[in-house]
């Protein structure tokens, strides 16, 4: 591929796109996705081309354009290189991850692609993978568990993949005997997917097709269990189904072979193949390309699954994501045909008002006074969005929800608009999720197919139109009021409630916005009893809500809970406590706008008020981990760090408040911190949450709160020059103690050669050249590597 | 139509609904400080400055776009509205690139507007450049002779080459003034029936006379030698001040009607209570004085000299006040002079029966050091030519071209709104400190000259959008737009157009809204 400098671009691509997508000035975000996918970024003169031949003004291009952080202005290197830096990642050490591809590409400081325009670097919010992490995407191939010293092999394994990808063959279709067969479930969520499970699938419809055997395979959505990605579950009628983790398709075979009658004979000399397999599956050897690793077969999984409760991931790791039939088969859309022929609008609101369904976004505002005040609300036109702009760092429940269950996701915006008299809407999905975006597409395509979206649904006199808006990578058009602007083709700059968009929202018109995880919820509910919800929870919190659990944590993965669940119960029971037999310290809920809560205080339940009155909130459901290793001001850097990237700069608390929290913090994570800068921290935090416009500027300096209050001697001993966690790389330094045995793992492991490699004497780290990237700590096999 | 009743500090008020709390106080004649609301245009919500407070619910909202409601309890003047406001000005301030006064006028001990006068120079405009000088210095063609010139320490053309020659530009405004046939003479208020004895006709005497009589006050200089200019008539050599020029300089300050009473020492010409009767204010402008001296006035002294209120110059004798080397022995006659213009302040205050605060001192935003690649910028504004002596030598001065010659090596590093620029206002009304959030690392000065009459200092912006709002309604072809987002949101013409292209129609309605000196007149017009 040639970059091509923006004189030399061909301009009629660009006519091409407005001719298919419009050029009304609505349309500017999907034109400049659509232009960016054409060309990999925006060259100057289509932009132009745009402003001469739409309604779009010079001003929304450029405003729009730089305004999102997927788009960009610069011509990229062939391949792009994502480094998630979401909080599982940065936990994991991403930031080293970074350094270590940056120091690979020779790619220099201030630059982000290298001098052969091969890769580009970037840095992403989160990839939702966390219980990969650290993640890293190059194109579409994602990477877990990378490691700073196997980025060399990650690298070459990615070019070797690259050069033969194209040749994979198609697999044959088997003709099978019949219909009752056993079932080989494959998750097909993105955590899954990262890991590998289209290869897998690859490797099992090849094997099916070549020995011929009798078995379906049947994608479902995400199991949940993401910390033992990809899953493969053999479900065979004759016996108990068992449940792989971690499959790679160089096992598939063994596997199949295990369960399935070989057809020949020379298969049945392989089988015996499977001790091997055995073997294999048992040894824990680490690589550092985990696309090969291979671990060990999961064990029961009753403590992961036996607390939850299943209402918005209803038939988790069992249902067909894009199945429409098989969504139908457990009960999808039943819900829908009983509101339309038998409950009045009305009637659906006081139905969801009886299950008491608070919003699952984060603030906990009843559902049906939102939707009471939108079918009350005045207006020729009403519309419904779904809010899928899940941006928190951390945080993959609505990725899971819309890849897994998008039927369910549609069911409740149909039920919703039915309630409150919209007919028009949007399913508003963030750019970074394309495989939710995909299957969102699916399906809305099988509704209007099936006649349960469009004109007259299902023979009623209601119809509804719904359409998928993706964002363009901007964490506060969460954010209701910015998340509208967006949709209006405008920057996601958010503007002062009252008036709610439930009087005056998109283009003018009442409009109501939940949450995916509000939505999903909203079909199980109307087909029980309003009381089957509410006896759940506790007093003023019923149902259940959706956590992203990751982090240092045993089990990661997705959950869904009865709400009054206590956090500790989630983390040690569901979770298995803290990983590697570590000390579980604290919990982050809520990602970047919510709090940390010290172990001490994870008897607190699971309900919007008790989590506010700790400082923290639920949000939208990120759950995060930490252990003793974790720097809580570290913590409270990395996402204040996030939220002031994230800030629109619209107001002056946000955009420079939160700037200047970080400018402290920064320098007490450097050991420049004085005495008074605890007190100028607090103040202007507390400033801050005051008086922002917005939930973003509100809320971004609750991890900064939370952890001054339950964690200030943290603070205090970075001010007095020291880190406790060993974190801070500008408060520690390594050094080799004399259990190190000479044996130049770490020289040869350093990537800026500051230990000289000499054979059998006791290695030494020469400080000046030392960046600290812990790689030496964590190859020694002697543990003779100390951080002070 | 319906209505929402409130109380806004205490009163009761009826408003329509859907009013703004900002349209509610403004019906009360209430008023809230504003920096990105402009009447006509939607609210943006941005700078925060217009913060109140609802007692009812401790909430503080921004009034121009919070609908007054039924039951609020507004105030919007106590203590927590004044300290958000204050903190939303540090922080704006924090992240203000941008002068109020240029270095050599904060160097200036005078703070003399040394800026307009290069640029009247410039303009060939040399009747209103003595008028600029003389607001502040009384004895220019004197002093431009004798000053060390700190001002051109300040002068940031020096971390390019060398600095401005203010001193020699001063000078030079000052002798064609003098020479001229009818040499400037400032207004003089309508005369009060107070009278002011100033004891000593040295820099301090003579300008605290030139300033005073123009607040229609008598003055009256008593000096015991026989020709007046202490210092400058007796300790400087002629070969550095020729005495025909401080003789002319004095004599438009007796033109101006200040007395003197030479050859006249106190205590033994006239006794101190004479004048104390006499005379409704002292100063003492003695110059160097002696513990037993000090005596005869009775005035508390310390161990340099006359003890003053740092801002006021009064003494422990509320009508006496002193200046000067009798406060403390300096060399720079600029600094005794400079004493004079603010003794004249706070005298007019005392006489007036006002608070004696002297002259109050404005807020004035800072840019620090400047650092690499930044002069760039400045210097967009400037000849880039060297400093070229004057062609009859340094003690000549300079002719009229050479001196348009120098003062084109001026960068204009002062602000075009420094009266205008609300930032300045409200900073100095709620007593901002903008080192409160400074952090060491700044962004970078930058300035914008692509166009013909506006110059746009990015900044000094405060991201209010005003302009944006404003060239989009008035359908500008390019107009000016919002890029990036967060702390580095920048505002600047779409597609890379020049600023030309960006305000064609509505430039003139941008500078004037714009809330700071980011978009201003390149002559400078507020």
């Amino acid at each position: 591929m040639n970059i091509l400098t923006s004189n030399e671009i061909e301009l009629s691509e660009v006519d091409k796109i407005i001719k298919k997508i419009g050029t009304t000035p609505e349309k500017v975000i999907p034109i400049l996705q659509a232009i960016q996918n054409q060309y990999n970024y925006l060259p100057e003169a289509a932009l132009q081309r745009v402003s001469e031949i739409t309604d779009i003004t010079p001003a929304s291009i450029t405003g729009v354009s730089t305004f999102y952080s997927q788009f960009r202005h610069t011509p990229v290197g062939k391949h792009i290189i994502h480094i998630c830096n979401g909080t599982a990642c940065h936990v994991k050490g991403a930031d080293f991850v970074y350094d270590a591809f940056k120091r690979n590409l020779k790619i220099r400081l201030e630059e982000d692609t290298d001098s052969e325009r091969l890769f580009t670097i970037q840095k992403v919010a989160c990839l939702g993978c966390c219980t990969l992490a650290p993640v890293v995407q190059i194109d579409d191939v994602t990477y877990g568990h990378v490691k700073p010293d196997g980025v060399p092999k990650i690298l070459k394994d990615f070019l070797g993949l690259h050069s033969n990808g194209a040749a994979t063959k198609k697999s044959k279709k088997v003709a099978y005997k019949d219909n009752n067969l056993p079932e080989i479930r494959l998750g097909l969520g993105s955590c899954c997917v990262a890991s590998g499970s289209g290869k897998v699938q690859e490797s099992l419809e090849k094997t099916i097709a070549e020995t011929g055997t009798q078995a379906k395979v049947k994608r479902v959505g995400c199991v949940g269990m993401c910390h033992q990605v990809p899953l493969m579950e053999i479900c065979n009628p004759d016996e108990p189904s068992v449940l792989y983790a971690r499959v790679q398709p160089e096992n598939v075979k063994d596997i199949i072979q295990r369960h399935f009658k070989p057809d020949s004979l020379k298969d049945k000399l392989q089988i015996n193949s499977f001790r091997l397999l055995e073997n294999l599956l048992t040894d824990e050897k680490w690589e550092p390309v985990t696309r090969y690793s291979i671990d060990v077969r999961e064990k029961p999984v009753a403590n992961f699954l036996n607390r939850q409760k299943n209402i918005a991931t209803e038939y988790c790791g069992v249902i067909d994501p894009i199945d429409i039939k098989d969504y139908q088969d457990k009960n999808g859309f039943q819900a829908l045909k009983k509101c339309l022929s038998k409950l009045s609008p009305g009637q659906v609101i006081d139905h969801i008002r009886e299950s008491s369904l608070r919003g699952r976004g984060g603030a906990g505002f009843p559902t049906a006074q939102k939707w009471q005040l939108v079918s009350q609300a005045a207006g020729s036109a009403k519309y419904i969005v779904c809010n899928g702009d899940e941006g928190d760092p951390g945080a993959f429940m609505d990725r899971m929800i819309l890849e897994s269950y998008p039927f369910r996701v549609i069911e409740g915006m149909i039920l919703a608009a039915y309630g409150v008299g919209a007919n028009e809407g949007y399913l508003y999905i963030r750019a970074e999720y394309p495989l939710a975006v995909k299957r969102v597409r699916e399906a809305l395509n099988k509704c209007y197919e099936f006649g349960f979206l469009g004109e007259n649904i299902l023979g009623s006199s209601f119809s509804l139109q719904l359409k998928i808006m993706e964002g363009a990578g901007a964490f506060v058009c969460g954010e209701e009021t910015a998340l509208l602007q967006s949709i209006e083709g405008k920057r996601g700059m958010p503007y002062r409630r009252p008036p709610y968009p439930a009087e005056k929202g998109l283009w003018g018109f009442p409009t109501l916005i939940n949450n995916t995880e509000t939505f999903a919820t909203i079909p199980w509910i109307l087909s029980h009893k309003p009381a089957d919800f509410s006896e759940l929870g506790t007093v003023k919190s019923k149902g259940t809500k959706v956590f992203a659990l990751a982090g240092k944590i045993a089990r990661g993965g997705l959950i869904e809970v009865p709400m009054g669940i206590t956090i500790r119960q989630i983390v040690e029971e569901i979770g298995g406590g803290a990983a590697d037999g570590k000390r579980f310290k604290a919990v982050q809920i809520g990602g970047p706008s919510g709090g940390c809560i010290p172990a001490e205080l994870a008897d607190i339940s699971v309900d919007y008020e008790a989590l506010t009155e700790a400082g923290a909130m639920m949000g939208s459901g990120g759950l995060l981990v930490m252990d003793e290793t974790d720097c809580m001001v570290d913590i409270a850097r990395y996402f204040l760090s996030f939220t002031q990237d994230q800030s629109c700069g619209k107001c002056t608390f946000c955009r420079i408040g939160t700037r200047r929290m970080l400018d402290i913090l920064d320098r007490i994570c450097t050991g420049q911190g004085k005495k008074d800068d605890l007190d100028s921290l607090e103040t202007l935090a507390i400033k801050t949450k005051q008086a922002s416009l917005c939930g973003l500027g509100k809320t971004a300096p609750n991890p900064v709160l939370t952890t001054l209050k339950y964690f200030r001697e943290e603070y205090e001993a970075h001010i007095n020059g020291f880190c406790p966690s060993k974190k801070c790389t500008g408060l520690i330094q390594y050094s080799i103690t004399d259990d190190c045995i000479g044996c130049t793992i770490c020289a040869q492991k350093c990537p800026v050669n500051a230990i000289p490699i000499i054979p059998y004497e006791k290695h030494e780290i020469n400080q000046d050249r030392c960046t600290k990237c812990d790689t030496c700590f964590q190859v020694c096999p002697k543990d003779a590597v100390r951080v002070n | 139509m319906r209505m929402s009743k409130l109380t806004i500090n205490k009163t009761k008020i009826s408003v329509p609904e859907g009013c703004t709390l900002l349209e509610a106080t403004n019906k009360l004649g209430v008023f809230i400080p504003t920096m990105c609301y402009k009447d006509g245009y939607d609210n943006f919500t941005s700078c925060m400055l217009c913060i109140v407070h609802d007692i009812k619910t401790n909430q503080l909202l921004p009034a121009c776009s919070t609908p007054a409601e039924n039951g609020m309890e507004i105030e919007t003047d106590n203590e927590k509205v004044h300290e958000y406001r204050k903190a939303a000005l540090e922080l704006l301030l924090s992240d203000h690139i941008g002068d109020c006064l240029a270095p050599c006028q904060r160097t200036c001990p005078a703070h003399m507007n040394i800026p307009l006068m290069i640029r009247q120079i410039q303009s060939k405009q040399f009747e209103e450049a003595i008028i600029t000088v003389k607001e502040d210095i009384a004895l220019p063609a004197v002093l431009g002779r004798i000053c060390p010139a700190p001002c051109e320490k300040g002068c940031n053309r020096s971390k390019y080459d060398n600095p401005v020659s203010i001193c020699l530009l001063k000078r030079f405004v000052a002798d064609v003034d003098l020479k001229s046939s009818k040499p400037f003479l400032p207004e003089c208020l309508e005369k009060s029936d107070k009278k002011v004895a100033i004891i000593g006709s040295g820099p301090t005497g003579l300008a605290t006379a030139y300033y005073l009589v123009q607040y229609g006050h008598s003055c009256t200089i008593f000096d015991k030698n026989k020709i007046p200019g202490g210092m400058l008539q007796y300790g400087v050599t002629d070969d550095l001040l020729a005495k025909d020029i401080l003789k002319s300089e004095v004599e438009l300050i007796h033109k101006l009607g200040v007395e003197f009473q030479l050859n006249t020492e106190i205590g033994k010409d006239i006794s101190f209570e004479e004048i104390n009767k006499k005379f409704d204010a002292i100063v003492l402008a003695t110059g160097k004085i002696d513990s037993n001296s000090i005596s005869i006035y009775s005035v508390e002294e310390t161990s340099r000299g006359v003890k003053v209120d740092s801002n006021s110059y009064q003494t422990s004798n509320p009508k006496i006040f002193a200046g000067g080397n009798a406060v403390s022995e300096g060399r720079m006659a600029i600094k005794s002079a400079a004493h004079g213009k603010f003794i004249a302040v706070s005298i007019n205050q005392f006489l007036n029966g006002e608070e004696v605060t002297g002259e109050r001192k404005k807020f004035d935003s800072r840019i620090g050091r400047l650092q690499n690649g930044e002069i760039k910028e400045f210097l967009k504004e400037a000849e880039i030519i060297p400093f070229q002596e004057p062609a009859g030598g340094l003690l000549t001065g300079f002719s009229d071209d050479e001196a348009i010659r120098e003062s084109e090596r001026c960068m204009h590093c002062d602000c075009r709104k420094p009266t205008s620029c609300k930032l300045r206002i409200y900073s100095q009304k709620y007593n901002a400190n903008q080192q409160r959030y400074k952090d060491k690392n700044r962004k970078k000065f930058e300035r914008v000259t692509q166009h013909s009459h506006v110059i746009y200092e990015p900044g000094k912006c405060i991201k209010c959008g005003l302009c944006v709002r404003i060239t989009e309604k008035a359908g500008e072809d390019f107009g000016l737009t919002f890029i990036g987002r967060g702390f580095n949101v920048r505002l600047d013409v779409p597609l890379n157009e020049s600023l030309e292209n960006g305000l064609k129609k509505v430039a003139a309605e941008c500078v004037k809204a714009c809330p700071t000196a980011a978009l201003a007149f390149i002559d400078g017009g507020e």
